[in-house]
């Protein structure tokens, strides 16, 4: 049978229809920020290009953003999304610890259509009032900082200033919208980019001597007619998804034989995990969410649940065309189709058409990768506090789905405090998940240790911000509570789940 | 086409908000098994709704030795077992009757 979809799916669908221009390196008038054009890091037309990129210059990156119902064409056909800045995947921030962050933000999206309705706690509503999270930053969580409270109706402009402390760690963070009640239809929509913090990984010579790859994975949903005003196209875990790498549809990347290229590789999706394959290359895995592992870890296949970034080294051994998979797998017990991601085209080494003063990294770092200095080690007789939380679903009738996803048996409330914890406190937390699908919990503004995992000791202890508890499993994770006081989440990042209750509120105190 | 939700709908799905809120759903699965116990029901989301268990890292309860499943679920009651998925036992089991946790043991292992 044909549809719309396989109709459009092989053509120009795949291409941009709105975006930034091809504009030149430029300074703006404040010199504080620098942009980069998107473009492909081997310079060759058909490419997959790095997303537009703004760099802090002396200390800060001040920048206009927006989100706005932006006019996009999906491999499924013309539709709009809500986006940053008309742009699929938002420009990648690039900033180094110390940095100030300064976004003049702008709400333009259209009013909401249930705007005279009450507000149901849970329940998805308002998909055109926003927000903007930065996550995985160590930074304030208050007030115009990284703030999830905020409701920024349409019309509405906010300014945000958001400090980096200058022993940050370096890594790969993104950002999208975070408020409760919008965030699956927004981040479904494709409102996301990535945020670099410059350092550690990247002063590796190996990594160094890489071409660098910044690969957003998303798979947008249209509305049915236009904007998307429903909760649900994006709930059922198994619908049809086209994922696209940097706004493409399956698109091209170039290696040339024996390099090794860097990709940051962030699951910026709303609810699919991807577990990630390219058969016929070699992956080595250098880094998970912000921070390096401790060595590079060679793998045939990894996974990125929602919210997670990785550091990939990626090698051609030989010339050929191979496939970026997402392999059919279960996610729970829900089973989930294979999906072809992009075509890995491996030229010859001295390809005309890459300029030959283009880099050529061609080494796998060898031995004890650098350690952001701040993430020390955890032991257990650091720890001051132990908690658990229990991870769950009910039955609510009246809400979406009659569903109501739970933390200790409660759904989210935002006025209540669900964990009170002292700045300075070391906590160990188990999550247990008595349902029968994976959750990734994220926690905001302190990253965690990992320390098992279905009771199993995770030998590398990655420091993360966002886990998968397995179905029917269990995470224990520590955490420092440091530098920030104020108030802030952990939640699910399947963010259906999310906006209908998985999520609770830390308040740190003095 | 089936359309797979967050959460699996209907009889095995109940689960984890019967214990809960202390409904009881004795229609659970009306098809073949009418007198599963209500407790039950709280099994059937993981462990699958003929004791094979849709997630590959849970165990098959069908045709168990009653007596070992009754032990098996006092020991995560009481913490005996702990540790990984055992705290998801213990979460799932804890509020069970002695009355409850017998029925349950004796309808896994009787049902072939
Ligand atoms: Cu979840």
């Amino acid at each position: 049978m044909v549809t719309r979809r396989g109709l459009l799916k092989g053509s120009a669908a795949a291409t941009l229809a709105a975006g930034i221009g091809p504009l030149p390196w430029l300074v703006s008038p404040s010199s504080a920020m620098e942009t980069v054009t998107s473009k492909s890091p081997v310079g060759i037309s058909d490419d997959l290009a790095n997303p537009m990129e703004i760099h802090s210059v002396n200390g800060r990156l001040k920048a206009d953003f927006y989100m706005e119902a932006t006019d996009y064409t999906l491999p499924s056909g013309p539709t709009k999304l809500r986006i940053f800045n008309a742009s699929l995947p938002g420009p990648t921030l690039r900033l180094k610890p110390g940095d100030t962050l300064e976004l003049a933000f702008e709400n333009r999206m259209p009013p909401n259509k249930d705007a005279r309705k009450p507000v149901v706690t849970n329940v998805p509503n308002r998909f055109n009032t926003t927000n903007v999270h930065y996550h995985g930053f160590h930074v304030s969580p208050r007030g115009n900082s990284d703030n999830v409270y905020l409701q920024i109706e349409p019309g509405q402009s906010f300014n945000y200033v958001v400090q980096l402390p200058v022993d940050h760690p370096a890594g790969n963070y993104w950002y999208h919208p975070h408020r409760h009640g919008s965030v699956s239809a927004q981040i479904a929509s494709g409102a996301a980019g990535m945020a670099i913090i410059t350092g550690t990984l990247d002063d590796v010579p190996e990594i160094a001597d890489a071409i660098e790859r910044v690969l957003v994975l998303q798979a947008p949903i249209a509305g049915i007619d236009g904007l998307l005003e429903s909760e649900k196209p994006i709930w059922p875990l198994d619908a049809e998804r086209d994922f696209l790498v940097n706004g493409q549809y399956r698109p091209k990347i170039y290696i040339r034989e024996g390099e090794v290229q860097h990709w940051r590789i962030l699951n910026a999706g709303d609810a699919q995990f991807i577990p990630l394959r390219a058969d016929g290359l070699e992956m080595h895995l250098v880094g998970l969410d912000g921070n390096p592992l401790p060595m590079a870890q060679q793998t045939d296949e990894f996974t990125l649940a929602p919210g997670n970034r990785a550091n990939l080294l990626i090698k051609a051994p030989k010339t050929g065309t191979y496939a970026l998979k997402r392999p059919a797998f279960m996610q729970g017990k829900a089973s989930l189709p294979e999906e072809h991601l992009a075509d890995i085209i491996v030229v010859a080494a001295d390809d005309p058409r890459i300029a030959p003063g283009i880099k050529f990294g061609k080494e796998i770092p060898t031995g004890e990768l650098p350690k952001n200095e701040i993430l020390t080690d955890i032991n257990a007789d650091e720890v001051t506090v132990k908690r658990k939380f229990v991870l769950g679903v009910k039955d609510v009738s009246g809400f979406f789905d009659n569903t109501e996803f739970t933390i200790n048996g409660r759904g989210f409330d935002p006025r209540r405090d669900d964990v009170v914890a002292k700045l300075g406190a070391v906590e160990e937390w188990t999550l247990i998940n008595t349902t029968p699908f994976p959750h990734p919990l994220h926690i905001h503004v302190n990253p965690f240790q990992v320390i098992d995992i279905n009771g199993e000791p995770d030998t590398r202890k990655p420091w993360m911000d966002t886990i998968a508890v397995p179905a029917a499993g269990t995470v224990t994770f520590r955490t420092r509570f440091v530098d920030f006081t104020g108030r802030y989440v952990m939640h699910c990042h399947i963010l259906p789940h999310e906006d209908t209750g998985m999520m609770i509120n830390v308040n740190i105190e003095v | 086409m089936r359309s797979l939700i967050h959460r699996t709908k209907g009889a095995a799905a109940i689960m984890i908000a019967c214990s809960v809120l202390g409904i009881t759903s004795a229609k659970a699965d009306d098809s073949k098994k009418a007198e599963m116990p209500v407790a039950a029901s709280q099994c059937l989301s993981c462990h699958g709704t003929n004791g094979n268990p849709a997630l590959k890292d849970v165990p098959i309860l069908l045709g168990q030795q009653p007596l070992y499943l009754e032990n098996a679920i006092r020991a995560y009651q009481e913490g005996r077992r702990t540790g990984g998925q055992a705290l998801v036992m213990h979460e799932i089991v804890k509020d069970l009757s002695d009355a409850d946790v017998k029925a349950i043991a004796t309808w896994f292992g009787g049902t072939q």
